[in-house]
């Protein structure tokens, strides 16, 4: 009898502890299971954008190696050591992670979406041409950090150890890719409409993006394949690249956390004091009395004229200045605004500007420790929070087709044309005003006629300041043109972690152990996983002097 | 006041229970022991055929109400013979009892709550009495096992009400949790680490430690524990006991003629033990470097202050922004200090000299202060049991504004409600708060400030000063001498008084079980058991503060205020039901068997959300007034179901042999519904071969052995892949791929474990050992395994790996001395684990993953590595000589290794153990535990930078020269170190170089240089009991007083990492080996009273 009731009770607990709900257990309630593409092709957007304007010191350290910024306190990366805090691990995380799979996902979610009408069908290929278009932004991206990367079988689960591909064979098949994607895009449509942080959608802007993004490709080229280089560079410019800064590819960062500028973010929303103008940048720049130089720093002084006092009438009288050592004189125009002027010898000031006054500049001595408070600051304009993200810029694109004319490929303007145009729209972009841009151009150290060295050094030089914030295609502008010359000793030898400036980023550690026999390959098919190893397409030296 | 309510409260339930048996005399004497003649206290004396009883007190006296007609009083004891005494008329009845051989017949708690006895065991089970555990008050009731059971292994953190790590038999798992299993009266208890980012927090992210949930218990309210240590003594728990189980027992009521009370009172206080804080140098202030500034003074500066665009060349200033000690020398140079710019200080306006201050950062530091009060109220008759307790601990920590309470409230019973049925339930309430944590992150973390950033220049007090007369953040490190906004580090007392964290959290443990004895050789038992509580832990930065990683987001943002609150509540309810069978079969054999199910469910949910981009209003710590709108919160449902069905066969014949087998099946939710379900077996026996012959000395001799497998299932929610949620731009909704590609095709991991031990006891048991060997690999392993970035995922789930345990333990008691006053009783545990990486995932193509980063540091990775012990600390090493020393280049500094993948040392100790000494004379007791951890390695990220930074006396001793090292570099005359190596062609180095940053600390030296041997001897416990005499409180109500000093952590004896105390941590979990910011340890010293009524 006892044994029945205990049968029963078994069976009881039996019946209730069922698992039919087992798998309802485990399904995730508080993370969706489905999204729409357009949501991760938005948020790639906005990572590449953040990886390209971060200065956080573990993931992108550019505007350090481009010699913009120096360290204040811990210097260790101006010092080029990437090996403490892993800066090229971040970069693979974010471009490959957070980038690519994104790009990628999202294009197999918006093929999978099957269009309502024939104009749904072209806007869908319109986005896919669009994705593909940013991933070989990206990889070219990759391949000038790195030199060679995991491409072909990069984003696939399915395996786990991808194969390094060099770079210059990555290169020829992105033109080819960027090829079909122009080909492929109907502007008579839409794409991605406000999903698309960069362009709201417009497909004509895509397209004279990706012409100029080939023409990018295309001049990287031309140290190490000169044919190669022209026919892409021509091609581009046939099929029509930026004209306007009206073409140019800005993200437009908002007020709030966490969508501000990452510049924003780092020096302004932490408040700490990490970092300082380099003296490569500010020496130079006040050696050409660039007017941008208010607009790219805060200046360490501002300071009126000490115009003398005449003892007997208690007045001020005219003043015989002579432009100091990194000093500007300026005239008010109220607002905050300066007028700056250049002089050359010794210059008269009336006392009757009595406002007149000098800027003083003092950047940071590269790699060595820097008091934040003495040294010349980042600018408020840069670092606010909406100050935009800097993917693509049209004076970025001028100084490609002047440097394309200086090679003596046909880009329709001769290179000086495209150099003044160049520098003319960096600093109207940056605030300046046509007079501060005329009186630039004459100056016989900028003037392109007058300007010291051949075509390279030249336009390398202003290419390199007008490169600023965006530190990797300032840092690359000097590897390819081997100019402007930097500060190649920290003043502490002691510190460094290498002997001379870096031309490369190290494959990141983890790939040492994750993707070892690869990343084995890769290191000898380039000559070494050093940072002194050249990407293919720096053929030279950088110039000491 | 109050408390003198209660107590003659008390005392009127007390007398009056007296009262109830009027019709009866008083019986009274003393209970002894044969052996020693010493008294025997616990002896459970009842009238024959009553429910009326009592048991001896401290000194074995006992005084009992017999009623006139009563035959006999029946005398029993653990390990002794029971004996029947027949009433005369007599009024005083002393007893000596005879130990049988006694310990065999020792019943232990093994798993699911079943009792055994020891000998029939196969497997290693350790035993630890309530009192040894509840004598010395600790947070946490895993501190309180340190250095008690062999093959355990317990790190003490240090964090203000912190968590603790606590290892059995090694670390097994690569990825899950390696921390043991509690179960208190058959229900398990949830031992989470409950911090919202405990993988960042244990990786020095910025987060604080909120302590495990076991640190719940009390104390007090333990009986006993027994801790079952190999796969084969917890083979019934089924996945969760793959790690060990430690099964509480808790104090009940029992049958008893009296109300039992017993109050215990304790009051222990914290001092700082000085050997593991910093010994800071006095000789050199702040800076970087001395030539790095611009006065003509070394590490001074000159601005221009009056703003005549001069620099004031009469006006020293101290480089108050920077957070080193490589400055000029503390020699009284009058300078002007951060202070002299503040009109709020004394010293505004002022220069002062330039020296070593009065108050070092010890000044910042209280003495930890802690009360424990508890009252246990318990009786029963022959049907009826029951036991309430209260008890209350409040302390605060060596932080200022740290504080920790809680409450425990308890009630157990047990009902005979029919002649073969009896219920019991107990009910456990606690509430607890926690209060101004300390930091164990990198940003806020005073610690790490005075360990690694710190300006042997300022003094404390005035810091504490400024902050006690303002309330703002005026800090030592401001950024320059005319904007005081802090640089890197704020006033530690504002961090304290304004960016302090809360904690709390409300909590039932409870059950109802049933037991049905249905014949004399069938029972079955049912239980419902649940574990069930909701926390709230709050963070806040105040407005002003520097900045530090805050709130939700990936990664975090770092912003300068904000306040962010955890909710999180979890559940987990067990339905176990048993049937047990237990009958002799013939003469010779006997056979026990048991068939039960366990229905497990789990549910735990979070919400955590923060304020986005600051506050604000400053001071308002409220979700609404976030400066930008918020991000979405971090919400997670995590549910598990786990169904198990399980039988065990355990056959005994004749005392000699003793055979078990166990079986269980789990079907889990967390695994793939095709591969949910699996078996895993276990099979034990042992032999008594002391049975096999009569030998007088031996009172035991057991050989046993045992095979076993334990199934494990996956964490939740690792089969299906979804995507991440972004917070949103503009009107744009924004989406990630989730960084873990999750496994649909996933497996139960398996645990395999082999083990034989011997115990004996001999010579009366006055010397014992019990002796285990075991090996235990685990396969099969679930894990996130870490993919190449260029795959688009960070990591991916599989099954993979293999770690092997093997180890011995020894457990050992030695009686030296035992005369009827004085006993000396000596125990010791020891036990040496090897840990082996055996492999880890190898991919269809073959390829095998030869590491994997466990833990990943600004410096170091923590890593599992194949063909080392679990957890190898990863670096840049020396550049050997073959001759073995490192090489020192030409420029007298180390050559380093170009790569940070070199193991530089593993965290795993080479044995530990303990010794307890007991003394008892009389009625005074004197027993102290000393706990020895040999070997295991420990890398300092305090000194790494500590030393680079200049803080540390010895970065200022003399050189071998007998000059002062940071002097130039001149010669025989000058200053400077020789780093100890050879150059390259293998000489001893003779180069001579400065003494300064780049020779010292983290910028150009190799991380070998500061790994250190983690070693230790601690006199962990010792404590001191007078148990008042009879005659004392013989007119009292009181049945006893006894009065203890009990002191813990009193002297590191012996260690080898300076500054600090090896033991130090972030906190309990599988990242171990490092120290960053650790606090100081404390020596306790507290005083005890207990009364029982």
């Amino acid at each position: 009898m006892k044994m029945k009731y205990i049968l029963y009770l078994v069976l009881i607990i039996s019946i209730s502890s069922c698992t039919d709900k087992f798998e309802d257990f485990n399904t995730d309630k508080k993370n969706p299971a489905s999204v729409a593409g357009e949501a991760l092709f938005s948020n790639a957007q906005k990572n590449l954008v953040d990886q390209m304007s971060t200065p956080n010191v573990n993931r992108n350290i550019t505007e350090l190696w481009a010699q913009y910024w120096n360290e204040t306190t811990y210097t260790d990366e101006a010092n080029y050591d990437i090996v403490e805090r892993g800066q090229s691990q971040e970069i693979f995380r974010y471009l490959y992670r957070d980038v690519l799979m994104d790009l990628a996902e999202a294009s197999r979610l918006i093929v999978e979406v099957v269009p309502f009408d024939d104009a749904a069908a072209v806007e869908q290929a319109n986005m896919l041409q669009i994705i593909e278009i940013m991933n070989v932004f990206v990889f070219q991206r990759l391949v000038d950090i790195f030199g060679a990367v995991p491409y072909s079988q990069a984003l696939d689960i399915g395996n786990v150890y991808p194969e390094y591909e060099m770079g210059d064979v990555i290169y020829s098949d992105l033109i080819s890719r960027l090829d079909a994607a122009v080909a492929g895009l109907d502007p008579a449509y839409g794409s991605f409409g406000s999903q698309d942080l960069i362009y709201g959608g417009d497909v004509d802007s895509w397209i004279r993006f990706a012409n100029s993004e080939k023409l990018k490709i295309g001049i990287h080229l031309a140290d190490v394949n000169s044919t190669l280089a022209q026919s892409t560079i021509e091609d581009a410019v046939q099929a029509g690249v930026f004209t306007s800064a009206a073409d140019e590819a800005l993200f437009a960062y908002q007020s709030g956390a966490p969508n501000y500028n990452q510049i924003h973010a780092e020096l302004i929303v932490t408040g700490r004091k990490d970092f300082v103008s380099a003296n490569t940048i500010i020496d130079i720049m006040a050696g050409l009395n660039d007017p941008r130089l208010d607009n790219y720093f805060d200046p360490t002084s501002i300071q009126p004229l000490p115009f003398p006092v005449d003892d007997n009438t208690g007045s001020k009288t005219d003043i015989v200045y002579e432009d100091g050592e990194n000093t500007i004189l300026f005239y008010p125009l109220g607002g905050g605004e300066y007028n700056e002027v250049f002089i050359e010898g010794p210059h008269t000031v009336p006392a009757s500007d009595s406002t007149a006054g000098i800027m003083t500049w003092l950047g940071g001595t590269y790699g060595a420790a820097s008091q934040f408070s003495r040294h010349t600051q980042v600018s408020t304009d840069v670092t606010e929070a909406t100050f935009p993200g800097l993917v693509m810029t049209y004076s970025e694109v001028l100084f490609y087709l002047a440097e394309a004319a200086a090679r003596g490929y046909d880009v329709g303007m001769s290179a000086e044309e495209a150099y003044n145009a160049a520098i003319t729209e960096s600093i109207l972009w940056w605030g300046g005003a046509q007079p501060e841009v005329d009186a630039y151009l004459a100056y016989p150290g900028v003037a392109y006629a007058t300007a010291e060295g051949d075509w390279k050094r030249k336009i390398a030089y202003q290419s390199w300041i007008a490169s600023y914030i965006n530190g990797l295609l300032g840092y690359t502008t000097w590897r390819r043109l081997d100019y402007p010359v930097l500060n190649i000793t920290p003043t502490n030898e002691e510190i460094q972690e290498v002997t001379d400036i870096p031309v490369r980023f190290t494959f990141p550690v983890n790939e040492q152990s994750l993707n070892e026999a690869n990343y084995n390959a890769a290191s000898e098919a380039i000559g070494g996983d050093e940072l002194l190893t050249k990407i293919f397409w720096d053929l030279y030296d950088a110039n000491p002097n | 006041m109050k408390n003198k309510k209660v107590l003659s409260f008390l005392l009127f339930i007390a007398l009056s229970t007296m009262t109830l048996f009027g019709q009866s005399r008083e019986i009274t004497g003393t209970v002894t022991g044969a052996d020693d003649g010493a008294p025997l206290p616990g002896v459970s004396v009842s009238v024959k055929g009553t429910s009326i009883g009592t048991i001896t007190d401290m000194n074995g006296y006992y005084s009992i109400d017999v009623p006139q007609n009563s035959e006999a009083l029946m005398f029993s004891f653990v390990g002794m013979a029971t004996q029947d005494i027949p009433l005369g008329s007599q009024s005083e009845l002393n007893v000596v009892m005879e130990s049988t051989s006694t310990e065999l017949d020792e019943v232990v708690v093994t798993a699911l709550g079943v009792s055994r006895e020891k000998k029939s065991l196969g497997y290693a089970v350790q035993e630890v009495d309530g009192e040894a555990v509840s004598q010395v008050k600790t947070d946490n009731l895993v501190n309180a096992l340190s250095g008690k059971i062999a093959g355990v292994q317990v790190k003490v953190a240090n964090n203000i009400g912190g968590s603790s790590n606590i290892l059995i038999r090694g670390s097994s798992s690569l990825f899950q949790s390696n921390q043991a299993m509690f179960v208190v009266d058959g229900v398990p208890i949830s031992n989470s680490m409950t911090n919202k980012d405990y993988g960042a927090q244990a990786q020095g992210r910025q987060a604080y430690d909120y302590g495990n949930a076991i640190s719940d218990l009390d104390l007090d309210d333990i009986e006993s524990i027994s801790v079952l240590k190999g796969a084969a003594a917890t083979a019934l728990y089924g996945s969760r006991a793959a790690n060990g189980v430690i099964i509480i027992t808790s104090k009940k009521g029992k049958q008893s003629s009296r109300l039992g009370v017993t109050v215990n009172s304790n009051v222990t206080i914290g001092v700082i033990d000085q050997s593991t804080f910093p010994k800071f140098q006095d000789k050199y202030g702040a800076g970087y470097d001395p030539t790095w500034h611009n006065s003509d003074l070394p590490g001074l500066d000159w601005d221009d202050i009056d703003g005549d665009g001069l620099e004031d060349t009469d006006k020293y200033l101290v480089p108050y922004y920077d957070d080193a000690s490589r400055g000029g020398p503390l020699d009284g140079t009058m300078v002007y200090q951060y202070d002299a710019w503040l009109p709020e200080s004394e010293n505004f306006g002022l220069a002062t000299p330039y020296v070593a201050p009065e108050n070092g950062p010890l000044a910042f530091f209280d003495n930890s202060v802690s009360y424990s009060n508890s009252i246990d109220i318990s009786g029963g008759t022959d049907k009826t049991t029951y036991r309430m307790a209260y008890s209350n601990r409040s302390a605060t920590g060596i932080y200022p504004n740290s504080s920790l309470n809680r409450n425990n409230f308890t009630f157990s019973g047990s009902h005979k409600v029919l002649k073969n049925v009896n219920v019991s339930s107990s009910v456990n309430f606690i509430t607890s708060k926690g209060k101004g944590r300390n930091s164990t992150g990198y940003s806020g973390n005073i610690m790490s400030m005075f360990r690694q950033w710190w300006q042997v220049n300022v003094d404390l007090e005035q810091q504490r000063e400024l902050y006690d007369q303002t309330g703002e953040n005026l800090t030592w490190n401001p950024n320059a001498w005319n904007d005081p906004v802090p640089i890197f580090w704020d006033n530690p007392f504002w961090t304290a008084y304004k960016n302090f964290p809360e904690d709390k959290r409300t909590r039932l443990i409870g059950y109802v079980q049933a037991d049905w004895e249905i014949t004399d050789y069938l029972s079955l038992m049912g239980r419902v058991s649940a574990d069930t509580y909701t926390e709230l832990q709050e963070e806040r930065r105040a407005v002003g503060s520097t900045s530090a990683e805050f709130g939700t987001g990936n990664p975090r943002q770092e912003v300068t205020s904000g306040y962010s609150r955890y909710d999180r509540s979890f559940i987990e309810t067990n339905v176990d039901v048993m049937l047990n069978f237990h009958k002799d079969l013939g003469e010779r054999v006997n056979l026990t068997a048991m068939l039960g199910t366990n229905i497990r469910r789990s549910r735990m949910e979070s919400v955590f959300a923060a304020t986005n981009g600051g506050l604000a209003v400053p001071e308002l710590y409220a979700l609404s007034n976030s400066a930008s709108p918020m991000l979405p919160p971090d919400e997670r449902l995590e549910e598990i179901g786990v169904n198990g069905f399980f039988g065990s066969v355990s056959l005994g014949y004749t005392n000699l042999f003793y055979l078990d087998a166990t079986l269980r099946n789990d079907i889990s939710s967390t695994l793939p519904s095709e591969n949910n379900s699996y078996i895993y077996p276990s099979v034990s026996g042992s032999f008594l071969f002391n049975n096999l012959f009569e030998a007088d000395w031996l009172q035991l001799g057991k050989l046993r052995i045992n095979y076993a497998e334990v199934g494990n299932d996956a964490p939740p929610m690792s089969i299906l892949d979804t995507y991440d949620g972004m917070p949103p731009f503009g009107g744009n909704t924004l989406a990630s791929v989730d960084p873990t590609k999750n496994n649909a095709d996933l497996l139960p991991e398996n645990t395999k474990s082999i083990e034989a031990g011997l115990e004996m006891r001999m010579f009366q048991s006055r010397v014992g050992f019990d002796a285990a060997i075991y090996k235990t690999n685990t396969i099969n392993q679930l894990m996130p395994v870490d993919v190449s970035f260029a795959t688009g995922y960070q990591r991916t789930w599989v099954n993979a790996g293999e770690i092997e345990n093997r180890g011995i333990e020894l457990a050992a008691w030695f009686t030296p001395v035992k005369t009827s006053d004085f006993s000396w009783d000596i125990s010791l545990n020891w036990a040496k684990n090897r840990n082996e990486v055996i492999s880890l995932f190898t991919d269809d193509a073959g390829n095998e993953v030869q590491s994997i980063v466990i833990g990943d540091l600004q410096a170091v990775t923590i890593q599992a590595k194949v063909g080392e012990p679990y957890g190898t600390i990863h670096g840049r090493n020396y550049v050997y000589h073959e001759n073995g020393e490192p090489i020192v280049l030409s420029s007298g500094l180390y050559d380093k290794t170009a790569t940070s993948d070199q193991v530089l040392g593993n965290v795993n100790p080479d044995w530990t153990g303990g010794i307890n000494n007991r003394f008892t004379y009389k009625n005074l007791s004197l027993s102290f535990l000393i706990d020895w951890q040999q070997g295991g390695d420990i890398f300092s990220v305090d000194n790494w930078y500590g030393v680079g930074t200049g803080l540390y006396a010895e970065t200022a001793d003399n050189n071998d020269l007998g000059n002062p090292q940071r002097d130039p570099v001149n010669g025989e005359e000058g200053g400077g170190i020789i780093l100890p190596g050879v150059l390259e062609d293998g000489a001893p180095n003779d180069i001579r170089i400065e003494s300064d940053i780049f020779a010292e600390g983290w910028v150009r030296s190799p991380h070998a240089r500061f790994v250190y041997d983690a070693s230790y001897i601690k006199l962990r416990e010792l404590v001191l009991t007078y148990d008042l005499p009879r005659e004392l409180i013989d007119r009292t109500p009181l049945a006893g007083i006894s009065l203890s000093f009990v002191g813990s952590n009193l002297w590191i004896i012996k260690k080898n990492l300076p500054h600090a105390d090896p033991e130090a941590s972030q906190g309990a979990g599988n990242i171990q080996g490092w120290q960053s910011g650790v606090m100081p340890t404390t020596r306790n010293y507290g005083f005890s009273l207990k009364l029982q009524f």
